[in-house]
């Protein structure tokens, strides 16, 4: 007869052991984004003031950046904390815990050399899915099975390092999921066929997920083929990714949801929802029924003046800023390339929190000159040269 | 870690009905430890344990896991004639194949809420068995069942249609089953376990909202057969999965208890994230597409 792992002579031991962290009980509870304000400004503080001193004593450049700024460590307002440009991460890599810790290298879109790379370990990793996880439950309440995911992208091995497409393909974890990028190429005939089928011949529902210039490549086919989708209120449209990069197509979101709602035969636009992340970013921003993207609690979002990056009021168009306490192994505490909104208060959809919106992408010239204004001592945090790629999106 | 190596095979039930196994396992697959048997929740199927799987593997365990008859899964039958009864017999034929298939002549059951009602019994019945470790189990069918389906079928006259859960509806016969082999009672529950000799260790949520842990403490000290432990997982809910945190901390003290119980020295470590991430796509892959072919020709 084996042993158990007992010290006492009873027959019976009971232990208690702590399972979760404050903050990982956050993240995966599932809730965070139906907290009431005041609760979620109190968790902001808390894990946000956290994540910094981990990120002081972790990261030496970080530590290095924010000894420059003279600034009081122990109760600094979020505000204060010094926030590192995008571009930092493309000059070099920025790690707070041991580099045997990092699990994975993630990469932007762009080109080679003039991409963001980000190390991420064990738990950055798990802690973003969670906030995906989160997010989707926004979308609508399925269990496992009972929808079918057409992605308009490549599997998880196709998808390499790019985070991305990384990201995206991680989608198959949760739902069923058909991949239909294969070698950089739309398979478009064969992701209609499989909508068509689902609908037709299961009672699933499905959602079609992809960077928005895929999904108006499909409707494009849709419209071609003169074929009668109707979906009604079974098909969800999730995009993610690079509204502005291959956005030659000039289309205003309210045109993308409209030509989406009537190609696919839609019930209503609260049927297409985009989804926001960056590589530097550790957490993804959902959008609700009223399309406004819900900053989980974690996350201390604000918009920043493009010369002193001086955090401005609810609603002021500014670059786009995060403090985000999810990731443990980089500071994920950065300032954008993206000038947009951050509001706080209730959205129309009901709930209360933070909303950001992108509205447009900075010049890369003023992206520099910015990024050279918040310090000139800290050059090692900012790139020197002029690059040509876009900056890079999710 | 060693390449993993991870095999389908199928067994029967001892009436012929078809029970689908996956194998995990390694090269560093340490001889002296007792294969592993997983026996997933109520509704869930071999590739949501994928995690358990690699931990136990990568710690140099042969894992063994099945789809239960009459179940969601891969094996025989639909999940609308489920019963705890067949649930029984599915854990019976995954170990009896698993003893045959490694040459061992018992093996560790890990088992999962629901089913680890029914690991309790088996235990009580084959010599197969030399310990079960049990997550979020449930001692008390009847207070589980009222939780879950808000209704206490257990004092029903008359049986109802069908229950529902996670969108999938099941036949009244897990009812009249239940009622004819007595699977709802505590104290039901209590006299099996006095007659399991073998050690019983059960991980505890403290937030879980469908098993009452004055239950599992009074099943534990009441059921004292053999030797028993019980693990409190603080601000864990009934899905120990949802939170990766609370999974990790579970994973590690299970393993921690396989340890013990195999008599290994040292301590447990933890799978790469992205090798559980490649074997949880293969295995979604496996089960997914073998769902989506049989769904096609039934319709
Ligand atoms: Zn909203």
């Amino acid at each position: 007869m084996t042993q158990l792992n007992i010290n006492s002579e009873d027959l019976l031991e009971h232990q208690s052991v702590p399972a979760t962290d404050d903050l990982d009980y956050t993240i995966f509870g599932g809730e965070s984004l139906d907290l009431p304000l005041s609760t979620q400004r109190e968790i902001r503080e808390t894990f946000v003031r956290s994540a910094f001193h981990q990120h002081i004593r972790g990261c030496s450049e970080y530590a290095d950046f924010v000894a420059r700024k003279n600034i009081d460590t122990e109760h600094v307002a979020l505000d204060t904390i010094p926030v590192i440009p995008v571009s930092a991460f493309k000059e070099q890599t920025l790690t707070s815990l041991p580099v045997a810790q990092i699990e994975k290298w993630s990469l932007s879109s762009g080109t080679r050399g003039t991409q963001s790379k980000v190390g991420r370990d064990q738990k950055s990793l798990e802690r973003l899915l969670g906030s995906i996880h989160t997010g989707m439950e926004m979308l609508g309440q399925w269990h496992e099975d009972q929808v079918d995911v057409v992605h308009l992208g490549p599997t998880r091995n196709e998808a390499g390092d790019i985070w991305f497409l990384y990201v995206m393909s991680l989608i198959e974890l949760i739902h069923p999921t058909t991949h239909f990028v294969a070698s950089g190429t739309l398979q478009s005939r064969q992701a209609i066929d499989r909508i068509i089928d689902t609908l037709h011949h299961s009672d699933q529902d499905i959602i079609v997920v992809g960077a928005p210039f895929l999904v108006i490549e499909l409707t494009n086919v849709i419209e071609h083929r003169q074929l009668d989708i109707a979906a009604q209120d079974r098909l969800m449209v999730v995009t993610a990714g690079g509204w502005k990069r291959h956005s030659g197509m000039e289309l205003t979101r309210a045109a993308f949801n409209e030509r989406v709602c009537r190609v696919f035969g839609l019930s209503s636009d609260a049927q297409v929802r985009d989804i926001f992340n960056q590589v530097e970013l550790n957490t993804a921003f959902v959008e609700c029924s009223a399309h406004r993207k819900h900053v989980p609690p974690w996350v201390y979002a604000s918009t920043r003046h493009a010369d002193d990056l001086s955090v401005q009021r609810s609603g002021e168009l500014g670059l786009l800023s995060y403090l985000d306490a999810s990731a443990t192994s980089y500071p994920a505490f950065i300032v954008t390339d993206d000038v947009g909104r951050v509001y706080e208060g209730t959205c129309p959809c009901g709930r209360e929190g933070v909303t950001m919106e992108v509205v447009r992408r900075l010049t890369r010239a003023a992206a520099r000159g910015c990024a050279m204004a918040i310090d000139r001592k800290t050059s090692a945090l900012v790139p020197t040269e002029e690059t040509d790629n876009e900056s890079d999106d999710v | 870690m060693n390449q993993m190596m991870f095999n389908s095979h199928e067994t029967h039930t001892g009436d012929g009905r078809r029970v689908a196994v996956w194998t995990l396992s390694s090269d560093q697959h340490n001889k002296h430890s007792l294969p592993i048997v997983i026996g997933s929740g109520f509704a869930r199927r071999m590739h949501h344990f994928t995690s358990l799987a690699t931990y136990g593997v990568h710690n140099g365990f042969f894992v063994s896991r099945y789809d239960p008859v009459n179940h969601v899964g891969l094996s025989d039958g639909d999940i609308w004639d489920f019963t705890l009864s067949d649930s029984l017999e599915s854990l019976r034929a995954a170990v009896d194949w698993t003893c045959r298939y490694t040459g061992s002549d018992k093996v560790i059951v890990v088992a999962t809420s629901l089913t680890a009602r029914v690991a309790y019994e088996l235990a009580a019945q084959s010599p197969r068995i030399e310990a079960v470790i049990t997550a979020v189990g449930v001692t008390n069918i009847r207070d589980t069942f009222s939780k879950v389906f808000k209704e206490d079928y257990s004092s029903f006259a008359e049986l109802p249609d069908h229950l529902e859960f996670e969108g999938r509806k099941i036949g009244p016969g897990v009812i009249q089953d239940a009622q004819e082999h007595e699977w709802w009672s505590l104290e039901r529950c209590i006299d099996t376990l006095k007659q399991v000799r073998q050690p019983l260790i059960n991980f505890i949520g403290s937030d879980d909202p469908w098993v009452n842990s004055d239950d599992i403490h009074k099943a534990f000290s009441a059921g004292d057969g053999g030797p028993r432990k019980l693990l409190t997982l603080e601000r864990a809910p009934h899905d120990l999965g949802r939170n990766a945190a609370v999974a990790q901390t579970f994973l590690t003290y299970l393993m921690e208890e396989l340890f013990a119980l195999n008599q290994i020295e040292g301590t447990p470590s933890v799978p790469p994230f992205e090798v559980i991430t490649q074997q949880a796509l293969l295995e979604r892959r496996i089960q997914r597409k073998t769902t989506r072919e049989t769904e096609s020709s039934a319709a």
